[in-house]
């Protein structure tokens, strides 16, 4: 015999079951997968009067996977009909505006959970405000707070059919080269969005890695492009050597060279591992000293004369080389930084809020803008190099 | 209630071998061997055709008795006292009892036996001298092993005695028997070790055993369900095996068994999950290896468990989940499926099951062609035209090998039977419903008792001290207690000597 109260919740089990399942499915063939996303400024468009609209216009480039390409042959090559992406463009006053009207475009709708890379214009950031370009991607919960952002000099719309023949996808492109940081100390680390939201939260200026694009087949990812704390502008670029000078100063060298002047001709030195370590002295407020240590560690890669590397004199003047060298790029980035563009993209601000809080607390205002006291303080950088080996071999040939 | 009454032989040997007659329904491979000794007195020996050991009989029994003169040794003694005269003087048999009573004499006969009636007395010698059709000791065909022993059990209870026997020399190793089925009457008996083994835990067992009441009961896979605790449950909560060296293990560890006769499986109780898990072969292997091949059979439990749902739930519900790369990769081999993927794992993990169940029936020499029909022919027939997807296939055999991989063929039925229902919750709710289908699993198990005994212990209720030997087997030296769960009545495996 069945009991009536049994039976009522084997109907509500039944119904739930039944009733309500499966309304989030949708089959993994079915979504749209966004890799990358690239924001530039539009011109003004006419929409209807009495719509609200916005004081911005974006262009949003979408890069869709089209996964029985990328299966296929695996090759690029939208010429020969089968490719592993497209591109669509879309103009509008919003973010999420423009990606709910591309789904009456496209047969699947975008999905961003694999959303990779943004490449985000120079003149979207500049005018656009870097805020409001990201917000949605910040906020829309299909994002991941990994994916990668990038400055493009130029339009960012182009960054996304540049591929080198042996990749596929451009957002796979150049995601990849992000992560050459560790062979190429010219390269920014790769930004998080994560970690680029926590700056702007906290004012703290910052620098995002740079595109810009070579030819269709070669996009150059060094150098960085510079954000102002205060109003979270785009406020220059820092050139490839001057990246590494603050590589150098964030302590993210992970590998790279340092190129040195060794009798008439060059020397190559690649670091295995650096550690930078910065202090500040806070006694004179408007005079702050910080004071960096770079200790770097690595080997003897390419040598254009036969010193007799066995020797320890020679390897002495070798490293005093390399200090200077790093040294001087160093300097060069602090120059530009601090006494032109008077933006604290080396993180000094953070650094001062975490281990000199109530001194930071009264300045706070006017670090960067007023009295400016990031620009009035004396940033000196002491470098000590280490040659652990010298290569596999002491002389290419006898002299 | 039995066809039989209890009830006195008859003195005349006449008289009694018509009622055996009429009480079997005087079959024609009734054998009554009808002989005279001197001085003049007749005898019947009365056996089953097919069920004796001929030979043995004859040269023990029937050459013995002929040849012995009753006149030459004692002329004045009565007829009572032949019987127990051949017994002291004439026969060479070892296992000679004597008969007073109908019923007992009747069950010999039938279970084998041999019984010799001798006119003027009421009573009869009952001789052990079954032979009959029985099958030679072969290798266990569901449970090998690479280093263990090749002796498997078979269907005849002494032979299986005989192999524990074998092993265990203590004089307190014990084998209650008794006959079960009302009309089987088949032998049974448990095994157990007296002072080790939960004395309650046999008390327990036998009162189960006692109140089975049908009429055959059909090897032990029924009586096991008939001494479960819990019949609303896919798991088996006692654990067979036609091993010898795991029934003898199992009783060092405090467990008890049971042999039935007509089967080749033994069944051991009380177990654990942990059993399941269990090998004999871990024993014999190195610690690490050891330790390392049983994570592998949890990992196979869990993938045979949740992997179909999973690749379900992933790949309707959270494409985000799945790293970029796979993901494409899926969609991409997905494209043109017509089915749902819930469809699509129900329909290859269902095909799965068939080809199984296909396999088994199947006459030995066609069993290898289905392998390769089912397995390579269908899975690459259905990705070719699209139906499934090559991912599926591979989720597929996955799950296929990893049920194998399990030591209880009876455990992995179970679990496979529970990855329907799992994957039916992840179709309805993704990953949310894989976490409820867990959820539900896990309380289900922890509520388990095999004769009293938590079946999930000893994670739940927490026995740390047993986890020397659950995933981890320590080095045997470390192993000196025996598991505290089953309560044995010597803790101590070994002692420092």
């Amino acid at each position: 015999m069945v009991r009536p109260w049994f039976k009522g919740i084997a109907c509500l089990m039944a119904s739930t079951m039944l009733l309500t399942g499966c309304w989030d499915r949708v089959e993994i063939e079915e979504r749209g997968f966004v890799l990358s996303v690239a924001v530039d400024e539009a011109a003004e468009k006419e929409g209807s009067a009495d719509e609200p609209k916005g004081l911005q216009q974006f262009e949003v480039t979408y890069q869709f996977i089209i996964p029985t390409g990328l299966m296929k042959n695996g090759k690029s090559g939208s010429s020969d009909g089968s490719s592993a992406y497209f591109n669509i463009t879309k103009t509008g006053d919003s973010m999420f505006g423009i990606a709910r009207s591309l789904a009456a475009e496209v047969s699947r709708a975008p999905f961003f959970e694999h959303l990779k890379l943004i490449v985000i214009s120079e003149s979207a950031a500049e005018t656009l405000g870097f805020a409001n370009v990201l917000d949605f991607f910040i906020r829309d919960h299909e994002m991941r707070r990994s994916v990668r952002t990038v400055v493009s000099k130029g339009q960012a719309k182009q960054m996304l059919s540049v591929v080198a023949s042996n990749e596929v996808i451009p957002a796979e492109y150049i995601s990849s080269i992000l992560e050459n940081s560790r062979k190429n100390a010219e390269i920014v680390k790769k930004a998080r969005i994560g970690d680029v939201h926590e700056y702007l939260l906290q004012k703290q200026s910052f620098v995002l890695p740079q595109i810009s694009k070579i030819n269709d087949k070669e996009a150059d990812l060094r150098g960085s492009a510079m954000f102002n704390g205060t109003d979270n502008k785009l406020v220059g670029f820092l050139s490839a050597e001057e990246t590494k000078g603050l590589n150098f100063l964030h302590d993210k060298i992970e590998g790279g060279s340092v190129k040195i002047k060794w009798n008439d001709n060059v020397s190559n030195f690649e670091i295995r591992e650096s550690k930078t370590t910065l202090h500040a002295d806070v006694k004179d407020r408007n005079r702050i000293k910080f004071h960096y240590h770079i200790k770097t560690e690595g080997i003897i890669a390419e040598l254009f004369d036969r010193p007799d590397l066995m020797s320890a004199p020679v390897i002495k003047e070798m490293e005093k080389l390399i200090e200077e060298e790093i040294r001087r790029t160093a300097e060069k980035t602090i120059h530009k930084v601090q006494r032109q563009k008077k933006v604290d993209v080396l993180l000094l601000r953070s650094h001062l809020e975490k281990n000199h809080y109530r001194m930071f607390q009264a300045i706070e205002p006017d670090w960067e803008t007023g009295i400016n006291y990031f620009a009035k303080s004396d940033i000196i950088v002491s470098v000590h190099a280490n040659i652990r080996a010298i290569g596999a071999i002491n002389k290419s040939e006898r002299p | 209630m039995t066809t039989l009454s209890h009830s006195e032989m008859n003195t005349s040997l006449a008289e009694n071998l018509t009622r055996i007659r009429t009480t079997l329904g005087n079959p024609n491979d009734l054998i009554i061997r009808e002989f005279t000794i001197r001085p003049g007195i007749r005898c019947s020996l009365v056996c089953i055709a097919g069920m004796i050991d001929k030979d043995l009989l004859h040269r023990d029994v029937l050459q013995r008795v002929m040849a012995f003169d009753f006149s030459e040794s004692e002329p004045q003694a009565d007829r009572g006292s032949v019987l127990q005269l051949l017994y002291s003087d004439a026969l060479s048999f070892q296992d000679v009892r004597m008969v007073t009573a109908f019923d007992p004499l009747i069950e010999a006969v039938l279970s084998g036996k041999s019984v010799l009636l001798i006119d003027g007395s009421a009573r009869a010698l009952e001789f052990g001298s079954q032979g009959g059709p029985s099958r030679g000791i072969e290798e266990p065909q569901t449970e090998s092993t690479v280093r263990g022993p090749r002796d498997g059990f078979t269907e005849n209870i002494l032979t299986n005695k005989t192999l524990i026997r074998y092993r265990i020399k203590d004089p307190k190793l014990r084998f209650d028997s008794f006959d079960i089925g009302e009309r089987s009457k088949r032998q049974m008996c448990v095994i157990y070790i007296e002072g080790l083994t939960n004395p309650d835990l046999v008390v327990e067992a036998k009162r189960r055993l006692q109140t089975i009441e049908v009429d055959d009961p059909e090897g032990s896979g029924s009586i096991e369900q008939w001494i479960a605790d819990e019949f609303l449950t896919p798991f088996p909560l006692s654990l067979e095996t036609e091993r010898p060296d795991k029934i003898t293990r199992a009783l060092m560890q405090g467990q008890a068994a049971l042999l039935v006769d007509g089967t080749p499986f033994g069944i051991i109780f009380p177990v654990t999950l942990k059993h399941f898990i269990h090998s004999p072969e871990d024993f014999y292997q190195n610690w690490m290896v050891a330790t390392l091949l049983r994570i592998l059979r949890v990992v196979a439990i869990f993938a045979t468990m949740f992997l179909p749902a999973l690749y379900i739930a992933l790949v309707e519900y959270h494409q985000g989940m799945i790293p970029s790369k796979l993901a494409f990769s899926i969609a991409g081999s997905r494209e043109g499926v017509p089915f749902p993927a819930v469809i699509e794992a129900l329909l290859m993990e269902g095909t799965l099951e068939l080809l199984r169940e296909a396999g088994i029936r199947l006459p030995k020499p066609i069993g290898q062609t289905i392998g390769i029909v089912g397995g390579l022919v269908i899975g690459e027939a259905a990705v070719s035209a699209g139906i499934v997807s090559p991912v599926m296939v591979i989720v597929v055999a996955i799950t296929a090998v990893s049920s194998f991989a399990l030591p209880s063929y009876t455990f992995s039925i179970s679990i496979r039977i529970i990855r329907f229902f799992v994957m039916l919750a992840a179709g309805i709710f993704g990953l949310y419903g894989i976490i409820l289908a867990y959820i539900a699993i896990s309380i289900h198990i922890v509520n388990l008792q095999s004769f009293g005994v938590p079946y999930a212990s000893p994670w739940v209720p927490l026995i740390l001290e047993d986890w020397k030997d659950l995933i981890l087997r320590a080095p045997v030296t470390f192993l000196r207690k025996r598991p505290k769960l089953l309560h044995a009545g010597d803790q101590v495996r070994m002692r420092k000597k």
